[in-house]
Parts: C-alpha cells; structure tokens; sequence
C-alpha cells in the first residue's frame, strides 16, 4: 500500500478513521496516513511516497497487519528478537536488522529517521555474525557453570582462591566456585564483608552481584571453641534474626537459658 | 526458655501435644534426639527413664518427669530442668539448591 491507495480507502463518512483489519486502522495525521494497530501508530504513509516504519511491537498479529500494508516488495518479520525488514525476494537473511523509526524512501533505499538518527539499521549478515558470537559466549558459560557445579557438587579439590572467586563477573559461576572451594573457608578467609555482629556471633556476607549475596553467620562453638558459618537465607540483616530463622524460633538471644 | 546443645534447641512449652497422632521411631525410643550423617556422632540423652521422646508428623517434642542431660561425642554434656521441650534443629539454607535445609554434621 501507498499514500494514494490509503487515501482512496479514507473518503466520505470514513475520511478520518476507517477500520481495514482487527484492531487494524487507517487514521489520518495532519497530512499523512497512519496504520494504526490496537492504539500505536506502526507505519506512516506520507504525501511524497515515503513510508514510516516503527519497529517497536513483536506479536503476529503486528506482523501480519504490517505485512499487509507495507509497500511491496517489503515484508517485515522477528529474528532472535530483532525486528527484520527484508524484500521478499532477497528473504529475510539479506535484509536489515531494524530499530526505532525507518523510513523507506520511493526509490527503495532505507534510512533511519530524524537528525540525530532515533534507530539503527544494519544488514542481518552483521546480525547473524553477532548473534552467532553471543551463542559461543553462552555455550563456553554454560560450559563453566557445568564444571563448577560438578566440582561444587563432588567438593573435589580446585585451585581456587579468595581474590579469583571474587574477580568472577557471572554471580552464578562466583556462587558455584564459593561452594567449590568451600563456604566456611571462604568466609573465614576474609571474602565477605561484616553485617552484624553481636558477641561472638558475627554475620557476614559475600556479594554476588547487585541483586544476588551470600550470607552466612558465623559462630564459635560454647563446647570447642572452633568457629564455624552457617549460610543462612538471603536478605537476612541481623545477628538476631539469623539466629531466629535458624532455630525457628523468636528472640532467641533474650530467651537463651544455657548452649554447650 | 531455650536450651542449645549444638544443633538441637530445645524449646520450652506449657503442654506437650497429647493426641493419638504421636509416634516414636526406634532411634527416639533409645533417646537418640538428632544423629549426624556423615561423623555418626549423635545428641544422645543420657537416661531414658521419666523421659518421652515423640513426634508428630514433622516435629519433635520431648516430655521429661525428671531433670535429664544430654551427651554428644563433639559438645560438653548439658542438664535440662524437667518439662515439656519443642525440639528444633538448626536450619541453614543451601545456596546450590536455593532452598532451606536442617544441618546435618
């Protein structure tokens, strides 16, 4: 479809707004036409033949409204969550991976709109040659987290240290080679930070990541006097309400009569 | 009132559950309170006489008519007055699995 075939559709009674599809319609906007989808304008047909794509929608019924409207040769459809705008000819591994606002200009070429450009446009075969890269990333981490967690499960010996678990980026991979190299010895060798403490309770906690931490409560055994951590739940605070969720129990320090 | 012997707290209660839903399995009837899995120690009451150890469904609970101590091969011995004890054992949570579990020495 054009401006010209669109205009013809919007005469008469319907010469504002006309509905072409479900949830599908052609509305007027100053002097261009919009196909409008449920309530967001997805192309915009302009009185110099220009066409207006806005890429920002990803159900089939978008695609296929937008198919059905684009000027042809074009065709649009998703790949590994990128929207491509192809020729039907060319098929979509020879078209563009297209972001924000494209305009397809009379002669065919494309472009993104507005100075400084509001989207990008780049050929799939730039793409596929990323997408490709972040699978071997993805493969080789999966790969890690395999071996940690194997190593993590078996407890069997690693050369791991303090300083390298903490220099891990990915928390899961740093959460495995904690419990690899063993979270009593990584707490007490001084990997975390102190939270609280309280007598001979101290509870700490080793950051995974913005979100993820691991909190453990350290306590010397009344008997031997061996210190030893107990990794209680995440988003715990306190001395106190350790040892409470611990135990299960409430006010546990104030209701202590004896501990050996 | 609490009474901690290594992992096992014992909490003090008014009334132990009296209904037919208690059972004793053979380690609570030799006075067995907790058992460790991998050393094999366990927190063993000293003399079962006057003394009712029994669960109901997941928790424990203990009667005791006289004042009893409890053992341990790793902890000192500790006396606990006599009455009506709710038994918990410590919780620590497991952050391979992302859940909650007893400790098991």
């Amino acid at each position: 479809m054009n401006f010209a075939q669109a205009n013809s559709l919007l005469q008469g009674r319907c010469y504002e707004s006309r509905m072409v599809g479900k949830y599908v319609y052609l509305k007027r906007r100053n002097h261009a036409i919009a196909l409008q989808i449920h309530s967001s304008d997805k192309l915009l047909f302009t009185p110099d033949g220009r066409v207006i794509l806005a890429t920002e929608w990803f159900g089939g019924l978008a695609i296929r409204a937008i198919n059905g409207f684009l000027p042809e040769p074009w065709l649009v459809c998703r790949w590994r969550k990128h929207t491509i705008l192809y020729l039907a000819q060319d098929g979509y591994e020879n078209g563009w991976s297209v972001d924000g606002l494209v305009v397809i200009n009379l002669d065919g070429t494309l472009k993104c709109k507005g100075r400084p450009r509001r989207g990008s446009l780049r050929p799939m075969s730039e793409v596929q040659e990323e997408v490709r890269e972040l699978n071997r990333l993805r493969q080789r981490l999966r790969q890690k987290i395999r071996y940690w967690r194997h190593k993590a499960k078996s407890k069997s010996p690693c050369r791991l240290t303090v300083t390298s678990i903490l220099q891990e980026k990915n928390a899961q991979l740093r959460s495995l080679q904690i419990q690899s190299f063993g979270i009593e010895r990584f707490f007490l060798e001084g990997g975390s930070e102190t939270l609280d403490s309280c007598g001979e309770y101290v509870l700490l906690r080793a950051r995974l990541d913005e979100r993820r931490e691991m909190v453990c409560l350290k306590m010397v055994c009344p008997s031997t006097g061996a210190a030893y951590v107990s990794p209680v739940q995440p988003g715990i605070r306190t001395v106190d309400q350790a040892l409470d969720w611990m135990y299960q129990v409430r006010n546990y320090r104030q209701n202590l009569a004896a501990e050996r | 009132m609490y009474y901690r012997h290594g992992d096992v707290l014992f909490e003090r209660i008014e009334v132990a559950p009296s209904d037919g839903r208690r059972s004793q399995t053979e380690d609570e009837k030799t006075g067995v309170v907790q058992r460790g899995e991998s050393t094999g120690h366990a927190h063993i009451i000293d003399d079962m006489a006057g003394i009712y150890l029994f669960s109901v469904f997941s928790q424990r609970f203990l009667s005791a008519g006289k004042d009893f101590t409890i053992t341990h091969e790793e902890h000192k011995s500790l006396t606990i007055p006599e009455g009506n004890y709710r038994i918990h054992i410590a919780r620590e949570y497991d952050y391979l699995l992302n859940l909650e579990r007893e400790i098991r020495d």
